[in-house]
């Protein structure tokens, strides 16, 4: 049962005057598992972690770690280790004063400090660097201290605070593998804190995306890109096209009709399985590297704009008034449009229906 | 607008200020004269506000203590900060007459006081006299089980160790007299002698010749060495004080006024100079002085005389330098 | 393209410093006047005690004066005295600072905003107000002095060395508290959460994260306390208890004996250390930063536990409570007749006109020191950031050591220079100005130099590149900015202007009495009435000019 439910959040809230920065968040976490919050700014993901680390006190439900319930003890008595923003490595010591910090505070003999200290320096391959003080440390390496502080104490859980946001983007690809390594390694049940949605979908194993203290969606990452439960979730985690409309039947089978554009479609499922019938409203998602450039098809548009990204190009297209994204991967024989081309567009025959509201 | 708001008030603020000030001497306001005095800031507002009505004209003062007045002309001949000394110790007078610091005035309104309180010239001119008092705390003594001191000698009796309070010669006119007292009393040895022994009992000296006064009246000390109208003042306003004159006697010294040479404001100050000679000046003084120079006016004490010993103001003139250094290798 | 565009606006560079700086003549002259000023009025006051303590200037070269010193054992007493307290008064002051310090950044409660509001309640009184009102407490026959006896028997008495400490510990509190604060305020909170992440609990984070990162700015208060109470005056004078203390000994040698020579022996001793702490500060303690980088991850700072919100708030409690009942002291003292003694009610004390023209020459004095103190301070930072100025490390130097220079040394040096030809401004309210604006002036440059180091140097280039002359960019782009820095620097100044006696005490006449030395002079008469009505005018004074800016920064958001 712990295995599943190894760290358990019941009805969490916390408040900040009448904001609701956590809005009875209730989450189970399982052993080894790393679980990434992601949300805008502002969102209660901050909130909710630094909860579990208990800097902050909840102001009502439950946090039950390892069978034992912890929200209402002071930080340093709950087993949970934290990595900062901005890493908060003390200043004034050594990385291996920062790292034996912890283990100060424990009945710890000095031989075995040292051992521990060594072990959790090499795991983050900081092996040669006690002896410097932080701010001699580049970025990637400050961010590997304060990993290797938190490891050196094996904590049950390791709670990341946006820990890669302050570092550049080369560094910060190399660093998520990194994390994912260690954790791997070492099976550390890992909390991840981004706003970073990339960066969540290749490191998780699953995602909560928060918005307004609560929680819009936790699933595995593919389940997140592909079937988000609803609008916000859809336009956090990747780009959308949206449309809304009617299902519609015709003798060549279902069709997709908003009033100004109508397109083939399969079988469309409601999020808890049943099918959507014939004449009913709603609204569904598209991701545009699922739409295809297609001169055959009867749906015509005009290019209005292009954004050259490297990998991919992505064409903004105008259909009947519908500003469509529109993303073709750059092969070396791809074909390359130019502004107000007319050209056919091919959406997909199953797209995924999407709740409208945030709730 | 708003960024005009503060350099606005800023200005605002600085006019606010400057009219105050504009308003405070623009009731008709004769003129206005800068004025030392050694005494009590209270009596000095007095007769500063009887002044002003008496002859319309401002007084700023400046409140210092004897030595330090002294030490200040000293340092600021010939050019003074001030038009006139009102209130000070004879013996500085005289001192000063020495200097060249005066300017003689031959004041119309002095001329029924008595040639021994002026100078002859008219560069000073005696207005009070006043003497050494003890002043004691009655209900201290009795709280404490004290004898009642009745003589300067009586002061060496170990029982008053750390209850007396006495002024700083090296600030205080007040204090300088009861030294010079003491050794005309008793001989420069002999005098040595005792405030040697004295200082065993003595808890605190104060740099002002009325703090000691105000010190016991509150009760921080049983017995200070001061002078009559300190004393005076605060039995009257109701402290439990007790006036003593030592049975040895006490010394006194006229209290002068005097115009500083090279003052730009002449006229003003021989008006206020005539004021404090006249009837009305004189009553003003007398109201808060034991005895006032000008025949016919009582002070707020009667037969004061017989206690005064023949005290030698050129004496202590001519002495005060070397006793002064004396005193301060001895006890500082 | 690029390559082709004239440059504008931008002077063909000179070779030489001096070339670069006659470039802008208009700064040039500004930056000489400056520098003839900041020489006239802070260094040769300065030179001018040295040198008189050597006997020059009235005779030959002598060191007759500092045999003088050194054989009289009661001057050992004074120097020995003076900073003895002042140590102990820091120490103190460190300490209750570290605590409220600690209780007002890590809390929000109305408490806390009490906290901070009594504490810095000491800066608008003169330092020495705190003397009577111990006296009036604690004095031989003192309001608690006699409560204690009736319970306990026995004698005590305020008057003394430990009565000097106290008085201190309560005026110069606000000196090391603010700074302390600000450090305490400014501190990544992240670490302390960080420390108690890894298993140390509050006590343990306060030892070894909290105070060692704010290290820097806990000696920079201790220093500036010690400075501050080595050259305080006037608490020995009313509650010294004729126990010797360094300044007033100088203060006494020069008006009660005019022994300037001596008294400037006794200035050299107490600028000695002076001048090794700010030298020692200036460049010893440069890496402040450490620790206080902000980050922005916005978290809130550590709330207290328990057992130390307990402690640091019981400490504060106790601390600010003795601070209230400072100025309740006060405020009684100048509504009965007699405090203690005669407790009914009267407004007598008030009725002072001699006072209200002195407080009238404060206020007046205070002002126009303050606004030339903040601007002549900003114009300084503004050049001396910005302008190639030769010798310019060694300008900001002496400017900021005004700030350090004991008053009773400064004042003697205004009396030996600007006491006769070819000044003559002794007596003058321009004197009182004069020494006022510099002895604050490096209050307006360090506010200064703190802000031009925030505004980038881009904001002036790309005035320049938009067409603006040097004059124009300084009037058009600096002055604006430079307004709150000026608003901080003009209160600072304003209010230690308004209490400040140690130095002016000596330049005072008849004419231009000020009120702080006014009450000096009735505390010294012990009228307790008297000072007591005069120090509560001035502090409500004080008060209101606060509360009038406080409410100008509200109206133009210009935060101050």
């Amino acid at each position: 049962m712990s295995e599943n439910n190894f760290l358990e959040l019941k009805n969490v809230c916390k408040y900040f005057g009448d904001v609701k920065a956590v809005d009875n968040i209730s989450i189970s976490i399982k052993r080894g598992e790393l679980i990434s919050f992601i949300g805008p700014s502002g969102c209660g993901k901050t909130t909710l972690l630094r909860t579990i680390g208990g800097f902050n006190k909840q102001d009502a439900g439950e946090i039950i770690l390892d069978n034992e319930k912890i929200d209402t003890l002071p930080p340093e008595k709950r087993s949970t280790g934290m990595v900062f923003q901005n890493y908060a490595l003390f200043p004034h010591m050594t990385v291996y004063d920062n790292v034996a910090y912890g283990l100060k505070q424990l009945k710890v003999s000095k031989k075995e400090q040292h051992n521990r200290i060594m072990t959790a320096l090499s795991q983050v391959e900081l092996d040669d660097y006690g002896d410097r003080k932080p701010k001699e440390l580049s970025g990637g390496q400050q961010q590997r201290v304060a990993i290797a502080r938190c490891l050196v104490l094996q904590p049950k859980v390791l709670l990341l605070d946006e820990p890669l946001s302050n570092l550049d983007a080369n560094l910060r690809i190399a660093l998520r593998k990194e994390i994912r390594k260690i954790k791997d390694k070492l099976d550390l049940t890992v909390i991840f804190v981004t706003h970073d949605q990339e960066e969540a979908l290749s490191i998780s194993d699953r995602i909560a995306v928060l918005n307004g203290g609560i929680i819009h969606q936790l699933d595995k990452s593919d389940k997140i890109y592909n079937y988000p439960s609803n609008k916000f979730v859809s336009t956090f985690v990747g780009q959308a096209n949206f449309f809304t409309g009617y299902l519609q039947e015709s003798e060549k089978g279902h069709y997709f009709d908003t009033g100004t554009i109508h397109f083939p479609v399969e079988k469309l499922k409601r999020e808890h399985g049943e099918d959507l019938k014939i004449g009913e409203k709603t609204t569904v998602l598209v991701r545009p590297e699922r739409i295809k450039i297609n001169a055959s098809s009867s749906l015509k548009g005009t290019i209005t704009n292009i954004i050259y990204n490297g990998n991919f190009t992505r064409y903004f297209v105008d259909v009947e008034n519908y500003e469509l994204k529109v993303d073709v991967f750059n092969t070396h024989d791809s074909k390359k449009y130019k502004t107000d081309d007319k050209i056919g567009i091919e959406l997909p025959t199953s797209p995924h229906i999407i709740r409208e509201s945030m709730k | 607008m708003k960024k005009y708001l503060l350099p606005f008030l800023f200005l605002a603020l600085g006019l606010i200020i400057s009219a105050c000030g504009g308003s405070g001497n623009a009731k008709d306001s004769k003129g206005e004269i800068d004025v030392y005095t050694h005494n009590d800031s209270e009596e000095m507002q007095d007769f500063v506000k009887g002044l002003k009505d008496e002859t319309g004209i401002d007084v700023n003062v400046l409140r210092l203590s004897s030595g330090e007045g002294w030490s200040r002309m000293k340092s600021e001949a010939p050019d003074f900060g001030a038009d006139m000394q009102w209130g000070m110790l004879h013996s500085i007078a005289l001192k000063a007459e020495k200097e060249d610091f005066l300017e003689p005035y031959d004041s119309p309104t002095w001329e029924d006081v008595p040639d021994e309180f002026k100078d002859e010239d008219g560069k000073w001119y005696g207005w009070s006299y006043w003497f050494n008092l003890l002043a004691i705390n009655t209900d201290i003594l009795e709280e404490k089980g004290l004898d009642k001191p009745e003589s300067w000698e009586d002061l060496l009796d170990p029982q008053y160790k750390g209850e007396i309070v006495l002024p700083d010669p090296g600030t205080s006119g007040t204090a300088y007299l009861f030294v010079s007292t003491i050794m005309q009393i008793m001989g420069e040895d002999e005098g040595w002698d005792y405030l040697e022994k004295l200082d065993e009992n003595v808890g605190q000296y104060v740099k002002s010749g009325d703090a000691p006064a105000q010190m016991v009246a509150q009760g921080e000390y049983a017995i200070g060495i001061t002078w009559d109208q300190a004393v005076y003042n605060r039995i009257e306003e109701g402290y439990p004080l007790e006036a003593v004159i030592p049975e040895e006697g006490v010394g006194y010294d006229l209290d002068v006024v005097w115009m500083f040479k090279n003052t730009e404001n002449r006229e003003l100050v021989e008006e206020v100079i005539d004021y404090i000679g006249s009837e009305k000046g004189m009553k003003k003084s007398a109201a808060h002085r034991s005895m006032v120079t000008k025949p016919g006016i009582e002070g707020t004490v009667e037969n004061v005389e017989d206690y005064l010993i023949d005290y030698d103001a050129v004496w202590a003139e001519k002495n005060r330098d070397r006793i002064m250094k004396e005193w301060r290798d001895n006890f500082s | 393209m690029e390559a082709t565009q004239p440059v504008k606006n931008q002077l063909k560079p000179s070779s030489t410093i001096w070339g670069r700086f006659w470039a802008e003549p208009w700064f040039a002259i500004a930056t000489i006047v400056l520098v003839v000023a900041i020489i006239l009025f802070i260094v040769a006051p300065v030179l001018a005690v040295l040198l008189k303590s050597f006997g020059i200037g009235t005779g030959q070269l002598t060191f007759d004066y500092y045999k003088d010193f050194f054989q009289a054992p009661y001057y050992w007493d004074a120097l020995l005295n003076s900073v003895l307290s002042a140590i102990i008064s820091t120490i103190i002051v460190l300490f209750l600072s570290i605590n409220i310090a600690l209780y007002v950044t890590r809390s929000k409660s109305f408490l806390s905003k009490s906290f901070q509001g009594i504490s810095l309640l000491p800066l608008v009184a003169p330092p020495f107000i705190f003397s009577l009102s111990l006296i009036i407490l604690f004095g031989r026959s003192g309001i608690v002095t006699d409560y204690i006896s009736h319970l306990f028997g026995g004698e005590f008495s305020i008057y003394g060395f430990w009565g000097v400490v106290l008085a201190q510990i309560i005026g110069y509190f606000p000196i090391g508290y603010m700074l302390i604060e600000s450090t305490m305020r400014n501190m990544n909170a992240d670490l302390e959460y960080a420390s108690q992440d890894l298993g140390a609990n509050q006590w343990k984070t306060i030892g070894s994260i909290t105070l060692p990162l704010a290290k820097s700015g806990i000696i920079k208060a201790g220093l500036l306390v010690f400075v501050m109470a080595l050259a305080d005056f006037s608490n020995p004078l009313i509650i010294g208890g004729g126990t010797r203390f360094l300044a007033s000994e100088a203060y006494l040698l020069v008006v009660g004996q005019h022994n300037l020579e001596l008294a400037a022996v006794l200035g050299v001793f107490l600028i000695i250390p002076s001048l090794l702490i700010f030298i020692f500060q200036t460049y010893f303690l440069k890496d402040s930063s450490v620790g206080t980088i902000s980050g922005e991850s916005g978290s809130y700072s550590v709330p207290l536990s328990k057992s130390v919100k307990f402690f640091v708030g019981t400490i504060s409690t106790i601390f600010t409570a003795f601070i209230l009942l400072m100025f309740i002291m006060v405020v009684l003292g100048a509504f009965v007749k007699i405090i203690g003694i005669n407790n009914t009610f009267t407004l007598e004390h008030f009725n002072n006109e001699t006072g209200w023209d002195s407080l009238y020459t404060s206020l007046f004095v205070s002002f126009v020191s303050a606004i030339l103190a903040a601007g002549i301070g900003i114009l300084q930072g503004f050049l001396f950031a910005r302008k190639p100025i030769p010798g310019k490390k060694l300008l900001e130097f002496l400017t900021l050591f005004g700030l350090a220079v004991p008053g009773t040394v400064m004042g003697i040096g205004y009396v030996l220079i600007f006491n006769g030809p070819p000044f003559f401004l002794t007596g003058t309210v321009m004197i009182l100005v004069l020494n006022m604006t510099f002895r604050k002036i490096g209050v307006g440059l360090e506010a200064a130099i703190s802000k031009m180091h925030q505004i980038d140097i881009s904001m002036e280039e790309a005035s320049n590149d938009l067409g603006a002359g040097p004059y124009k960019t300084f009037w058009k782009v600096i002055v604006p900015l430079m307004v709150p820095p000026f608003a901080a620097g003009f209160i600072y100044a304003l209010m230690t202007a308004m209490v400040s006696i140690s130095s002016v005490v000596f330049l005072i006449s008849p004419n231009t009495n000020l009120v702080a030395i006014y009450i000096l002079n009735l505390a010294e008469q012990a009228k307790i009435g008297l000072a007591s009505a005069m120090s509560f005018i001035m502090i409500v004074i004080v008060l209101a000019c606060l509360g009038l800016l406080k409410f100008v920064e509200k109206k133009t958001g210009v935060r101050i």
